[in-house]
């Protein structure tokens, strides 16, 4: 018997105590995209002055395993900050869109990105933040993604582009329910996802046949009990290709009341 | 959170009867037997552990308490005093009418922390008439016999019947100690 309920135990000290400086980039790219248009990724590290910081970036490639993905290492000064420019290319000499992980080894360190469209006239594009590890959603809990819209317009109005980066070395149930602003569900997209792959499900409210949806949100789940994963959308101007960048908020996540004690009681004949 | 267990052929403190007032039927059941918050939640028998358990503790965590309770201890020789001070925020009168009871369980701290504390002791007494809003100070005596001074643990339980209907018991507030 106390092996079941360790094992419990076990299992949630797994998913708790990754390290709060495994920080994940949920998007990026080094693509050619709809309309001419050419994604690329700078990516910044920053190390607090008092000490300097060496850290891994790895790879987390769209639709694939990345239980072994690509890395590289590198060193920020006490105080100094570092950008990778359209880092796909320059350091890991990639084509196409995925997830950067960044581990600091030893050390604190604070990350962001901007993935843009590098257009001879000018860039524009979307700050994509860095989440810690620990701040990802679990089996249990949901991501709401609000201020989503959809467009019949191929050049106006805008669509919702929905994300995830999966968090943990299994595979992981991913169902997204879709909503209009009024809370009728509209329909649910699901994915399955590799161990630590990075996906994005396009123009999510046309793949439930709702194609015109002028204001709607979704919600996020895992339906695998060890799954843990970020949750983002990306919402696309037709007429530009400009792009808003949101991540997946807790709503109804289930909070500990502060001041409450569970007690768990087994009752069991030994031996 | 605190995981803890108990020999059911030797059960102390009234815990298995919470759990077959939870459960709410005669006859016999098979083991193990768990519960959460006094029996509100319970399972019976091989079920997916994970699964199942995990879900019991899901659901009781972001439960709001229906008390607010603090507990000093002091150990004198084998005997344990356990002094309770409880408001209750329950929206009820606490009384015998609804089951009011405080326990308190005794374990000593696993030398190997991954395993499950025993209940090695364990005392109750009633809460009378306490109106909500009130609060009320009760105490309990409990001997603990040679349990390890360094080790010895105590968990301390109100619950309450809050259905009259209903033999199922809800917990109002734990607290754990020292």
């Amino acid at each position: 018997m106390s092996r079941w309920i360790v094992g419990i135990v076990v299992a949630v000290m797994t998913t708790a105590n990754i390290s709060a400086q495994t920080l994940v980039l949920p998007a990026a790219a080094n693509a050619e995209g709809a309309n001419q248009t050419n994604w690329r990724t700078d990516l910044q590290i920053k190390a607090p002055e008092t000490q300097a910081a060496t850290f891994t970036i790895e790879l987390l490639e769209s639709g694939k395993d990345n239980s072994t993905p690509i890395a590289v290492e590198g060193t920020v000064g006490a105080g100094e900050s570092l950008r990778f420019g359209n880092i796909l290319a320059t350091e890991f000499g990639f084509t196409g869109t995925s997830a950067l992980r960044v581990t600091a080894t030893e050390g604190q360190i604070i990350a962001t990105s901007r993935t843009y469209n590098d257009d001879p006239g000018g860039t524009y594009g979307q700050t994509v933040p860095a989440v810690a590890v620990n701040d990802g959603f679990s089996f249990g809990s949901e991501a709401t993604l609000i201020q989503l819209s959809r467009s019949p317009d191929p050049a106006a109005g805008f669509r919702t582009n929905i994300g995830f980066v999966n968090l943990v070395d299994t595979q992981t149930k991913m169902e997204i329910d879709l909503f209009a602003a009024d809370g009728a569900e509209l329909g649910t997209v699901t994915r399955n996802l590799k161990p630590f792959e990075y996906r994005q499900a396009n123009d999510v409210f046309h793949a439930v046949g709702a194609d015109d949806v002028p204001d709607g949100y979704a919600v996020v789940r895992t339906t695998s009990e060890d799954g843990r994963f970020i949750a983002y959308a990306s919402v696309v101007d037709n007429g530009s290709g400009d792009a808003v960048f949101l991540l997946g908020e807790t709503e109804n996540t289930a909070v500990p009341s502060l001041d409450r004690l569970v007690v768990f009681e087994s009752f069991l004949r030994p031996g | 959170m605190l995981f803890i267990e108990q020999d059911v052929d030797a059960p102390l403190g009234g815990r298995v009867d919470r759990w077959f007032q939870g459960y709410g039927l005669p006859g016999s059941v098979n083991l193990p037997i768990t519960m959460v918050d006094s029996g509100h939640d319970i399972s019976s028998g091989s079920v997916n552990y994970v699964s199942v358990y995990s879900d019991m503790v899901d659901t009781s965590l972001p439960r709001m308490p229906k008390a607010q309770m603090t507990v000093t201890s002091i150990r004198d020789g084998n005997l344990l005093r356990l002094d309770a001070r409880i408001g209750n925020t329950s929206g009820t009168t606490l009384s015998a009418a609804n089951g009011a009871t405080l326990t308190a369980l005794i374990y000593e701290e696993p030398t190997n922390p991954s395993l499950v504390p025993l209940v090695r002791a364990a005392g109750t007494t009633a809460i009378t008439t306490l109106v909500d809003g009130g609060t009320g100070n009760y105490s309990l005596e409990i001997v603990v016999g040679n349990l390890d001074p360094d080790r010895t643990r105590w968990v301390v339980i109100a619950d309450y019947r809050p259905d009259a209907s209903d033999s199922a018991y809800d917990t109002l507030q734990a607290v754990m100690g020292p």
